[in-house]
């Protein structure tokens, strides 16, 4: 409404100059984006529907038989499973320890120095890269290694476990050590949620009498909600295509037992060359992500 | 009182043990930095042990590629982050202040862009570089960067500038002053917690990266600290403590910068998260 | 402090804006032609003397030889032919990754380090110049080389520094648990690793990498077969999996070094450089491994007994020893400018006193049978990779397959599937590995 006011004093020029000014403030990621994401995007879904591209200087248009062979393919479709399981327990746990943690930081009971001091030891899996992560849970779950030596002197096992070469467990290690790296993303972005999150709130409801748990459930939870929807989203697209990780840990092995869309999508690009088929696959995890997208979009509408 | 007291040795109980539970696979990255090569597998595993040394640091450090990865590393990352900042910001204020046709349509090709795993795009990325003849350049992965972290940036931002009222800029505006100046001089001094969070978060990015530092560059004088790391680990030969020493040499500076702005980047998230 | 923070923002927002000026403007460049060719232009080695010639050379060799040295062999080559080598040195690791898309990107250096497995791929996808060619253009004499990979006859690339794969052995284990002789059948080495076997202690007899990272471990498991006669190619060239005796019987030895608990847990995702580690931490009597490893071992491990034994055969063989044996190869991108004078650096690098120099800082063995290497190393462990290597052939029979390294790999994650019992036959595990052999040919 403002705005109009503002306007009025305006005419054509100021009319047209006004419809123009924010897709001018855009223009910028526009042109970015254009320039540099569209185009190889569209390329890729070229690709996926050409029989092998790149290799073959004059590739044949295949309509959807990329799509059929690689849907019906036994690998891709485990690997669609793994990546699943490892994604949904991964947005879980996240959730949980980053709100758990969130929650004790925030704790009213605490001085400014120790949640300072805590909030900064929980954020350092967050500093190091994927290769380092790699290196260091190789390091400590190593057959003979620290965690394997605890847990024998323990007695809760009797024989060194191989984590990453069982193939029972492989993919429940990989996720465990994905959700260590990754929850200080949850646990900032919830610590900062509760923070802004009315104290007058709290005070009201503890004047009628509802307890600590009451508190959370009817209040921080019901404040905390788009948040906490539009970070298990980006969570959910990055962990979709983590790749460095389970490349440097198991390569998708032992048989498969972790293979990944992405890893699925690199062998078969760097050691198959089918590009065609790693496009397609490549397509196929962006759809999923795009769906997410508009429903992220539309929730966030809502809120508005 | 007394449940207080419970509730208290619980919080506190809680604490600790997420505090080992986050901080002691980092201790081990630490200790292993001072071991000697052979004793990082020993057994019995030992926190510290009589090889302790600085060695590795020194090998890292005394090693002129080395120093100009990390040179490249800042550079590289400084750079984007301003230039994301930037982009990111006027991005912001058009979706926070603009009601337009077609924002719905941007906003979610801007978040469903991110969903394409990286690796995929690799190739045309690469082909497209080098037409552009920027291949093995800063620009080459300047540009990258900003594009990968710009739709974060600009989620972030959004919802930090929902926070502040329009009568901020809107004051400006009937004062007579541009909306151009109205977003400079109000808005971004404002912003300064949503820009320390939106920050930090692109500085981590770029100073992890390896895929495309490693493919859109051939020469060591272009190369960054992760692909530094990685070139420890040969073919016949492992550093496994100077791979250490460099990880660790490789995440101070983030965690450095994260120390210094934390009261910014937690503020910066609040609001965003308020309101994203 | 927060006004502080705005001023320096405002100040970044300025310098950034300035700094972005040039980059946001590439794009709107990219229909100029001539950007791709002004960029080298601006290098200043390139502007002023028209007539050097600049090769680039990408490998691997550099990280793993002694700092300097691979640069002091080019620097001579210079003072010789006015030829300037550029070095481009990757992590072995990621020298696939980095070579594809560079392939692809047509960015591929001049000169450009293959491992193996590559070789058939690249060349039958055009990226690789026909060396044979070159080699006649220059006037190269090529009789005293061993070596050459070749693809349907052409040869598209020239091993360096061979390196046979032979079976480390840790002495002071063997010696522990009482083994006195060092095995030579398959029933030697199983009984040798159960005798060293030792949980408790952490101690197993017999390790290997099998993680998928790096699939061309498969070859470490085909030596068995190899030095047991078999070959995995039928008279054809096609692969020769499915029915193939002595590779089932393989397989089934394979299977009892796990069944009776003499392995080293984790060798599923083990890679060639946790297995190495393990080895020089003595915890593992038995592995087969590059000789190139030596002295990485012995670096580690100054005070441990090691030698190589040649890969155990079946019971009753008593044929031709055979052994894998892995080079460091190179090849001549077909994008090359220019193609002569990268030929006559290989020609250069094959020179038998050249040749011997690199042999002897690489730890490897000549392609050039003139060169005689003076190796410094005297004992006991070269001596006997020296004998066995000069007595045995070489086999590298995955090389000639389309896409060896996902064909490995399938091999590498169908084994796995054997040994946990997925399959209740090997013969049946094989015939599953020959159809998705196969297919790889259409």
């Amino acid at each position: 409404m403002r705005q109009n006011r503002l306007s009025k004093k305006g005419n054509g020029t100021a009319l047209v100059s006004r419809l123009i000014q924010p897709y001018a403030y855009q223009l910028p990621v526009i042109v970015l984006m254009t320039c540099l994401l569209f185009v190889p995007i569209i390329l890729v879904i070229s690709y996926s529907f050409y029989d092998n591209v790149i290799v073959n200087d004059n590739p044949v248009w295949v309509g959807f038989a990329n799509y059929k062979e690689l849907l019906t393919e036994k690998n891709f479709v485990k690997s669609i499973g793994n990546t699943a399981v490892f994604v949904v327990f991964n947005v879980v746990f996240h959730l949980l320890i980053g709100m758990a943690m969130a929650l004790m930081v925030n704790a009213k009971s605490l001085g400014s120095g120790a949640k300072a001091t805590f909030r900064i030891i929980y954020m350092l899996p967050w500093m190091f890269n994927a290769t380092v992560i790699a290196i260091l849970w190789k390091l400590l779950l190593n057959p003979s290694g620290v965690v394997n030596q605890i847990l024998m002197s323990v007695g809760v096992i009797d024989l060194p476990v191989a984590w990453f070469s069982e193939r029972s467990l492989a993919l429940g290690v990989l996720t465990f050590i994905n959700i260590w790296g990754g929850y200080p993303f949850y646990m900032i972005s919830i610590l900062a949620g509760l923070q802004g999150i009315s104290a007058d709130l709290y005070e009201a409801a503890a004047v009628d009498g509802a307890t600590g748990v009451q508190q959370f459930f009817y209040i921080s939870l019901p404040q905390l909600k788009p948040i906490l929807i539009s970070i298990a989203m980006l969570d959910f697209i990055w962990t979709t295509q983590n790749f460095s990780l389970i490349w440097l840990l198991t390569g998708g092995g032992p048989s498969r037992a972790t293979e990944m869309m992405s890893t699925y999508v690199y062998k078969t690009a760097f050691s198959s060359y089918q590009y065609s088929k790693a496009s397609t696959a490549a397509v196929i995890i962006l759809l999923v992500c795009v769906v997410l997208a508009i429903f992220y979009v539309r929730n966030q509408n809502r809120e508005d | 009182m007394k449940t207080k007291l419970i509730t208290k040795i619980a919080l506190w109980i809680g604490l600790i043990f997420c505090a080992l539970y986050a901080g002691l696979p980092i201790l081990w990255l630490l200790s292993s930095s001072f071991k000697s090569n052979q004793s990082i597998f020993a057994i019995p595993p030992r926190l510290v042990d009589e090889t302790f040394s600085l060695d590795a640091y020194i090998a890292v450090l005394s090693d002129e590629k080395n120093l100009r990865f990390f040179f490249n590393s800042y550079a590289i990352a400084g750079i984007v982050v301003l230039v994301t900042l930037v982009i990111a910001l006027l991005s912001a204020y058009s979706f926070s202040r603009f009601n337009f046709p077609g924002k719905k349509f941007i906003n979610t090709i801007i978040i469903s862009v991110q969903a394409v795993p990286p690796i995929t795009l690799l190739i045309p990325y690469l082909v497209m570089v080098v037409k552009m003849g920027i291949y093995d350049s800063y620009p080459a992965l300047i540009l990258t960067y900003v594009v990968f972290t710009l739709p974060y940036a600009i989620l972030m931002m959004t919802g930090y500038m929902n926070t502040l009222p329009r009568e901020l800029d809107e004051a400006v505006m009937i004062d007579g002053g541009s909306r151009f100046r109205a977003l400079w001089q109000v808005l971004v001094p404002s912003c300064v917690p949503g820009l320390v969070s939106v920050g930090l978060y692109t500085f981590i990015q770029c100073w992890n990266e390896y895929l495309y530092a490693l493919t859109l560059t051939k020469t060591n004088a272009m190369r960054t600290v992760p692909i530094g790391i990685a070139s420890l680990m040969g073919q016949y030969a492992f550093e496994w403590n100077e791979i250490m020493a460099m990880s660790i040499l490789g995440s101070l500076p983030v965690i450095i910068i994260a120390l210094f702005f934390q009261k910014y980047f937690i503020a910066g998230m609040t609001a965003g998260a308020v309101k994203s | 402090m927060k006004k502080l923070l705005a001023m320096l923002l405002a100040l970044m927002m300025v310098l950034s804006l300035v700094a972005c000026g040039a980059p946001a403007e590439e794009p709107a460049e990219e229909p100029a032609e001539d950007a791709a060719t002004e960029e080298p232009a601006e290098e200043p080695a390139e502007e002023p003397a028209e007539e050097k010639i600049v090769l680039e050379f990408q490998q691997w060799f550099d990280n793993e030889m002694e700092e300097g040295y691979l640069r002091s062999v080019c620097d001579a080559f210079e003072a010789e032919t006015g030829i300037h080598i550029e070095l481009l040195s990757n992590p072995y690791a990621d020298t696939k990754t980095q070579l594809e898309a560079s392939a692809v990107a047509g960015t591929m250096a001049d000169i450009v380090a293959l491992d193996g497995g590559w070789i058939y791929d690249y060349a039958t996808q055009g990226h690789l110049a026909d060396l044979d060619a070159l080699y006649a253009e220059i006037g190269m004499d090529t009789s005293t080389i061993s070596a050459m990979t070749t693809v349907n006859g052409t040869t598209y690339a020239q091993p360096l520094v061979n390196f046979p794969s032979l079976m480390a052995v840790n002495l002071d284990l063997l010696e522990a648990a009482g083994v006195e002789t060092l095995p030579e059948t398959w029933s030697e080495l199983l009984d040798a690793c159960k005798k060293v076997t030792d949980p408790a202690n952490n101690v197993y007899g017999f390790a290997m990498n099998m993680s998928t990272d790096n699939a061309t471990c498969m070859e470490f498991f085909a030596a068995f077969a190899w030095n047991s006669g078999a070959s995995i190619l039928d008279e054809n060239g096609m692969p020769y999996m499915a029915g193939n005796e002595i590779l089932i019987d393989t397989c089934e030895f394979f299977k009892s070094l796990f069944d009776n608990g003499v392995v080293i847990p984790g060798m599923y995702t083990m890679t060639d450089a946790d297995k190495v580690q393990e080895f020089v931490n003595g915890r593992v009597a038995f592995m087969p491994d590059s000789v190139a490893h030596l002295t990485n071992i012995r670096e580690q491990a100054p005070d441990m007994n090691v030698t190589f034994i040649n890969m155990p055969h079946a019971e009753g063989y008593d044929g031709q020893s055979y052994m894998r044996v892995n080079n460091w190869a190179v090849g001549i991108a077909e994008s090359c400018e220019y193609k002569k004078e990268a030929a006559l650096f290989i020609q250069y690098l094959l020179g038998a006193e050249v040749s011997a120099d690199l042999c002897v800082h690489a730890g490897g063995f000549p392609v050039n049978t003139a060169a005689q290497p003076a190796y410094t190393d005297d004992s006991e462990a070269f001596q006997a990779i020296s004998t066995i290597y000069a007595n045995g052939k070489g086999k590298a029979e995955f090389y000639s397959m389309p896409t060896a390294e996902a064909l490995m790999r399938v091999l590498d994650e169908e084994l796995v599937m054997y040994i946990d019992g997925d399959y209740a036959t090997a013969e049946e595990m094989l015939e599953s590995v020959q159809t998705q052999f196969e297919a790889a040919y259409q």
